[in-house]
């Protein structure tokens, strides 16, 4: 609430005077005033001053109302599907399975509400629950027992009653395994809830012959590590609607109709309404106590805030928004395995969260996105090779923004590799064979009509690769304009490495890839994404 | 006064029941015993401090009239009702307040959204929108600055705001510990004034202090705490002349 608001949107003198990066400058003949803040009377100024490559992304994205901003990403999510399963979209992303793009969408979705379900846990409560994965095992396997033939003569509840009966079963079990745990913090939380997690997956994996004392056979409980097959599908309504929708869906968009597509849109909905339930829930008194409690839990207390409450609510709430999904998920599957639910899968939701920033919706719903995307894109060499080469480039503008020194770079670069590819071919002829066993998509061919390919090129190429490493390091750690030379060096050896080892092998690549992304983006943004940087007071 | 039970008694002649009553309360932190039967009353409309050394419990006291820790003997009575089994949270309902030591303001937050943690258990929004503007009134700085997040204000603001943050519940009992921390002077003096203050519009104070000669200067009457034993009970004036008190505290 600034005391005097300001009513200069867009400075002119600002943009003229000297670098844009250094904020606002002091308007002339304008000393401060006294007993008025200036840092908060001058926060627009602030905000407009914000320039570059990034900074003008986001003041444009800001200016449009959060109402169309949540339409547009609403209305990418409802038509991608669509799009994706027509035939000319899927025969020019080159894709065989008609079903892929919208699996890996699906999974995305899935995902995605388990993420904002364990940033409730850690991003708003601040509890560092590490058997998170369990409530999402748990109501799989709930989902299992009452959808399929495993129990008796088979067990098979409607939909519109199990998912609910698991997931306030589920929310029950957060709610007692938090009560049990409400009086640790921290590290002694952490390793409480992992044991939980740990003791889901064995007991999961192993309990195959249990004996109770009324029962002469032992009975199998969870089928072991092959799990629990042929649960119930969710259908559409009945399965003759679905059937008729399917046919309809086919005429309207000339796109094929897949099971997938049905949980797509299940997952997009159910997404909706946590989002919608979750941020209200942040808006309230409720989410106000946990950000106290997150940041200073005595402090909280003494302010009268039932903080053994709140923690509470935080894990049944995270335990039931896991189930909403693992129940549908085990649904799509039809199987539940325990190797699912393990402590791997568990990372990988906290890397969603951490990565698109703690305590963050959006930002933890892109985390989920790049996370499911990026491996399954990074399949196809193609999208490797495009992803590689383009996301360099906007590595490079980001960093050095659209500046004359982006262009002697990139420009010299360039210009230095067919020097060099000139002069190898004028002095040593043969050595240069100019092929590389990467296909012939044009990235490729015009990256080796440059590069100087010889015809030992894997060790080549992993020699590249730790120089490459190497140059990079030089890159960063050197300040003066040295760098820009070693920056050269970097793209060069690094677009070696890439056309000759690591476009050959994708599976590696791959890893290599999102492992890269994941060190780099949390190196340059600690914070995540989106989320916000926090300041301790010292 | 080394006899533990000797402790000594203070003639009021109040008539009214007090506020908060300390009956014989003994705290432990595991094995180590911390207050010794500690007996201490606060009246409607007082304003006490509470004066000691390090590690003479001061804290210690303040958080077992709060609840973070339980005695294990002796009666907390809050307004005539036994409240050492009940949690935080219902003592705060009831009317405590606390001005926690290093402020402990949540830093992630605005300064309007600290506000609003203080009247956390309040449900009637519109007198809370009145507290919100008298306590504004009383920090003007902090009216300025209540969009602005808690980690970028000063000591002596986070402290203006741990202070408004506290009266926030309208207390009828506010608890202070150590406002006088790491405040430059005149800093000090404005918020012991600002305690004075709200001391004269009704609300009881009490105040944990180490700046004793500062303390006894507002309040009206002190205990004087040593190892876990209160070592002496009086008017603030007469504590003020007191030989001891003098020699040991005031040093002068």
């Amino acid at each position: 609430m600034s005391v005097e608001k300001n009513t200069q949107p867009t400075n002119p003198e600002s943009e003229s005077s000297g670098d844009p990066r250094t904020g606002a400058s002091p308007r002339a003949g304008d000393s401060p005033r006294i007993g008025v803040d200036e840092w908060v009377a001058q926060a627009d100024e602030r905000k407009q001053a914000r320039s570059g490559f990034w900074g003008t992304i986001a003041n444009r994205w800001e200016t449009i109302p959060v109402f169309w901003r949540i339409g547009f990403v609403a209305f990418i999510l409802i038509l991608a599907p669509i799009v994706t399963n027509t035939t000319p979209v899927l025969s020019l992303l080159d894709i065989s399975n008609n079903d892929f793009m919208v699996r890996v969408g699906a999974t995305f979705l899935a995902f995605s509400i388990l993420a904002i379900g364990l940033n409730v846990v850690v991003g708003y409560a601040g509890l560092l629950d590490l058997g998170y994965v369990a409530f999402f095992g748990l109501a799989s396997y709930g989902y299992a027992y009452l959808s399929s033939d495993f129990i008796g003569a088979g067990v098979h509840v409607p939909y519109f009653i199990s998912i609910p009966v698991v997931v306030a079963f589920t929310a029950l079990v957060g709610y007692l395994l938090g009560s049990l745990a409400i009086r640790l913090y921290g590290d002694y939380l952490a390793i409480v809830t992992l044991g939980f997690g740990l003791l889901f997956f064995q007991l999961a994996q192993t309990l195959t012959r249990v004996r109770f004392f009324w029962l002469e056979r032992p009975v199998d409980l969870t089928r072991g590590p092959n799990g629990i097959n042929n649960l119930d599908a969710i259908p559409l309504i009945t399965s003759r609607i679905e059937e008729s929708i399917a046919y309809g869906y086919i005429y309207l968009f000339g796109s094929t109709f897949t099971p997938t597509i049905k949980y797509y849109f299940l997952f997009l909905i159910m997404l909706g309404l946590v989002v919608l339930v979750v941020h209200h829930m942040n808006q309230s008194r409720l989410g106000r106590g946990w950000r106290a409690m997150r940041e200073d839990d005595l402090a909280a207390e003494v302010m009268g805030i039932p903080v053994r409450h709140l923690k509470l609510m935080a894990f049944a709430t995270g335990a039931g928004i896991a189930a909403l999904a693992g129940a549908t998920f085990a649904a799509w599957q039809g199987n539940v395995v325990p190797i699912r639910y393990n402590v791997l899968a568990l990372i990988n939701l906290y890397a969603m969260v951490v990565l698109g920033g703690l305590g963050s919706l959006p930002g933890v719903i892109i985390g989920a996105f790049i996370y499911t995307l990026l491996p399954e894109i990074l399949r196809n060499v193609v999208y490797a090779t495009t992803l590689f080469y383009v996301g360099g480039l906007i590595g490079l503008v980001a960093w050095l923004e659209p500046s004359k020194r982006l262009v002697m770079v990139l420009g010299g670069t360039f210009l230095a590799g067919l020097l060099l590819k000139f002069l190898v071919n004028l002095l040593w002829p043969g050595f240069d064979t100019g092929v590389a066993p990467t296909e012939g998509f044009f990235l490729n061919q015009w990256a080796q009509s440059w590069l100087i390919i010889p015809a030992n090129f894997t060790t080549a190429g992993n020699l590249a690769i730790g120089a490459g490493i190497a140059a990079l390091l030089a890159t960063v750690s050197i300040k003066n304009w040295w760098r820009y030379v070693f920056l050269g060096l970097t793209i060069y050896l690094f677009g070696f490495a890439w056309e000759t080892r690591l476009a050959v092998e994708p599976s590696v690549t791959r890893i290599l890839v999102v492992g890269a992304s994941l060190v780099v983006l949390m190196i340059t943004r600690p914070q995540g994404l989106l989320g916000k940087l926090r300041v301790e007071i010292l | 006064m080394n006899d533990q039970n000797s402790q000594p008694k203070i003639e009021n002649s109040q008539s009214t029941p007090p506020l908060l009553r300390l009956t014989d309360v003994n705290t432990f932190y595991g094995p180590i015993h911390i207050l010794q039967n500690i007996n201490l009353e606060i009246y409607p409309g007082e304003l006490v401090c509470l004066l000691g050394g390090n590690a003479s419990g001061k804290s210690t006291t303040l958080k077992t009239i709060l609840g973070i820790v339980t005695p294990a003997g002796g009666t907390v009575e809050f307004q005539g009702e036994t409240v050492q089994d009940q949690p935080t949270s219902y003592r705060i309902e009831q009317g405590m307040a606390v001005v926690p030591e290093n402020r402990r303001i949540f830093g992630d937050m605005s300064v309007h959204e600290n506000l609003l943690m203080g009247a956390y258990l309040r449900t009637d929004h519109q007198q809370m929108k009145q507290d919100l503007e008298r306590v504004l009134e009383l920090f003007p700085r902090l009216k300025e600055r209540l969009k602005q997040f808690g980690s970028t204000l000063s000591g002596g603001e986070q402290q203006m705001l741990a202070m408004a943050r506290a009266l926030m519940s309208r207390p009828k009992l506010l608890l202070m510990d150590e406002p006088s921390m790491g405040l430059a002077p005149i800093l000090v003096e404005q918020s012991f004034e600002i305690i004075q203050q709200i001391n004269r519009e009704g609300t009881s104070v009490f105040m944990v202090e180490q700046n004793a000669n500062m303390a006894l200067s507002i309040a009206n009457r002190g205990y004087v705490l040593q190892t876990g034993r209160i070592v002496l009970a009086d008017k603030a004036k007469n504590l003020l002349n007191n030989e001891q008190m003098r020699h040991a505290y005031l040093g002068h």
